[in-house]
């Protein structure tokens, strides 16, 4: 089954599978084209292979069978290097956070930029404006490992979005948040978006993507359903009995209207439209080996 | 540049997070350079004693009866059949008197009722100054103890071989230490490490899902290596020369120092136990590194 959009693709899933040992099966012969620039959402229930979805496309899972392509390159066939480029260019708010506890919201968000070597001044400047934009400001030098779930998810985001990344995961982002916050992010996510991000949200919160105009996937048991099947899957008695309740989130205005550059100011040696792995190209006899190195 | 700093200042938060061990293992590395320098600095001074006795070295031949003239020629090419000589000497009664006149000086009184005749003549013997080995020597004797009319060879043998024990025994220290030198270092640096792998498992793993690059990541680790190389090996030379500065102020004057010359490692020798020490260390924290690291 595949859901193409027109225009140059970021991330490029064919017929890709997934399989958990012993055999639990993730994903079922997905392919997906999600287009540069696009803001995409991937719902479905828990347990219909959303996050395996984000884990393949930034490399942590690699695919039971298919092609798993970014930036139009085949990540089975990069080098370890250049997955450690592409990730330089991929931000990613994990599902479980992945943040350091004993280590301030600041310097948990300041990683992710220190990593491309970002000056220091920089990286103040900007985790201190995505702490201000995404309203925890205050929690700037508070340990991680003492804020809220809510405040710890919208750390995770801030690192995700610190380097203005040209693609940006996102694995359920306003799970333990309120509608506030969660407007907050919906808003920093719109912003990366105009200002060239390509975003992909992995969600179940129907609130944040019930009346946007970007497209909408839905995941059931692995499977991408079109949007022509979505409603016979809904009329689903079996579905509706396990499908979680729907939540209205109210945008504030000043988050709605807050002008993109503002939200997402440059950062030293990113720009959202250059996401290019070509100097990571390998040569094909190189692939068995690379196989085996990663 | 940028780089750089954030490898340094990424070094820096692992000697705070686990700064109790580094510091276990700072003394460590320092206890090790120590002990062995300190060996290392009696032996490097004894080889220089044993250079400059011998130097001094030279074997007496005493004969039963003086040599004819004729017959000195001969006597001079057996020698040289064993080995080459810087010189020999032939030391006629006479000769011999004049010496111990000579020595005694205004208590010359005490040889006139005895005459020339009571000293036997003798061949002095200067061996090359490479010939060292106490073994050689001996056999040396040995040979010479053949010639025609040899009675005696004289050569301080007793002396030259206590010498020659005792830096052997330092040399086997100084292979000991060096040997402990070597394991310390490397295993108790690469422990280390282990240790600071094991505390930042967690944050290294973030580090690699956010792109950080193989020298990000293993930069500091190896960094520490060569600090706890330097650092340490620096303090243990240091508190030698200390210990070395206070023995020579204690112990001036006509004493054991001034016999030996006894003198501190020279700005090069110090230069190559530094960077042994740093090698080493770094070693041992590749070893950890290619061990525990799963990045």
């Amino acid at each position: 089954m595949i859901t193409e959009t027109p225009g140059r693709s970021v991330v490029e899933l064919i017929k890709v599978t997934k399989v958990y040992p012993p055999d639990v099966v993730a994903l079922q012969e997905v392919s997906l084209s999600v287009m540069r620039g696009e803001m995409l959402f991937l719902t479905g229930m828990s347990g219909a292979g959303k996050t395996t979805m984000l884990k393949l496309m930034c490399n942590i899972e690699a695919p039971t069978s298919g092609v798993v392509e970014v930036a139009g390159r085949n990540l089975a066939r990069v080098r370890p290097a250049g997955i450690q480029k592409m990730r330089q260019k991929i931000g990613v708010a994990y599902q479980d956070f992945r943040l350091l506890p004993k280590q301030t919201s600041l310097q948990n968000i300041a990683m992710a930029m220190e990593v491309t070597y970002q000056g220091r001044q920089i990286i103040k400047r900007r985790a201190e404006e995505l702490l201000e934009l995404l309203g925890i400001a205050d929690k700037r030098d508070k340990l991680v490992g003492k804020l809220s779930r809510g405040e710890q998810q919208r750390v995770a985001l801030a690192r995700a979005a610190a380097n203005k990344p040209p693609l940006l995961l996102a694995d359920e982002p306003t799970g333990n948040l309120d509608a506030g916050a969660a407007g907050k992010v919906v808003a920093l996510f719109n912003a990366l978006n105009a200002d060239g991000s390509t975003i992909v949200v992995a969600t179940h919160d129907e609130s944040i993507y019930r009346n946007t105009n970007h497209r909408v996937l839905r995941l059931v048991h692995g499977t991408l359903i079109e949007p022509a099947a979505e409603k016979l899957v809904e009329d689903d008695e079996e579905y509706r009995a396990i499908a979680p309740e729907s939540m209205t989130v109210t945008l504030r205005p000043d988050d709605e209207g807050a002008p993109a550059n503002e939200l997402a100011p440059d950062i030293e040696g990113y720009d959202a439209d250059d996401f290019d792995l070509e100097t990571d190209a390998v040569d094909s006899a190189d692939d068995d080996a690379e196989e085996e190195t990663r | 540049m940028k780089a750089l700093s954030m490898i340094l200042r990424q070094a820096g938060r692992n000697y705070r997070q686990t700064w109790g061990t580094q510091l276990m293992t700072l003394l460590t590395v320092v206890l090790s350079v120590l002990i062995f320098s300190f060996f290392f600095l009696v032996y490097m001074n004894m080889l220089r004693a044993s250079d400059r006795l011998g130097d001094d070295i030279r074997l007496i031949v005493y004969l039963d009866s003086e040599p004819v003239p004729e017959l000195q020629p001969q006597i001079g090419r057996k020698i040289r059949e064993f080995s080459e000589v810087e010189k020999i000497v032939f030391v006629s009664r006479q000769e011999a008197y004049n010496r111990l006149a000579k020595q005694l000086g205004n208590d010359r009184d005490v040889l006139a009722d005895l005459g020339p005749g009571f000293l036997p003549p003798s061949i002095e013997v200067f061996p090359k100054k490479n010939l060292k080995n106490l073994a050689r020597i001996e056999e040396f004797a040995r040979y010479l103890h053949t010639l025609p009319g040899a009675a005696k060879v004289q050569y301080g043998h007793g002396w030259l071989q206590r010498f020659s024990y005792f830096t052997n025994l330092l040399q086997i220290i100084v292979l000991m230490s060096g040997g402990l030198l070597i394991l310390s270092m490397t295993f108790i640096v690469s422990y280390t490490i282990r240790l600071t792998v094991i505390t930042r498992q967690e944050e290294l793993e973030i580090l690699r899902l956010l792109g950080a690059s193989s020298f990000y990541i293993r930069g500091p680790l190896l960094i520490e290596g060569m600090l706890q190389g330097l650092l340490g090996s620096g303090l243990g030379l240091y508190s030698l020369y200390l210990i070395f500065h206070w023995i020579a102020q204690k112990f001036s004057g006509p004493g054991l120092l001034n016999l030996f010359d006894f003198r501190f490692f020279s700005p090069m020798m110090i230069v190559i136990i530094l960077g042994i020490s740093v090698l080493l260390c770094t070693a041992g924290a590749i070893i950890s590194i290619r061990k525990f690291l799963r990045i």
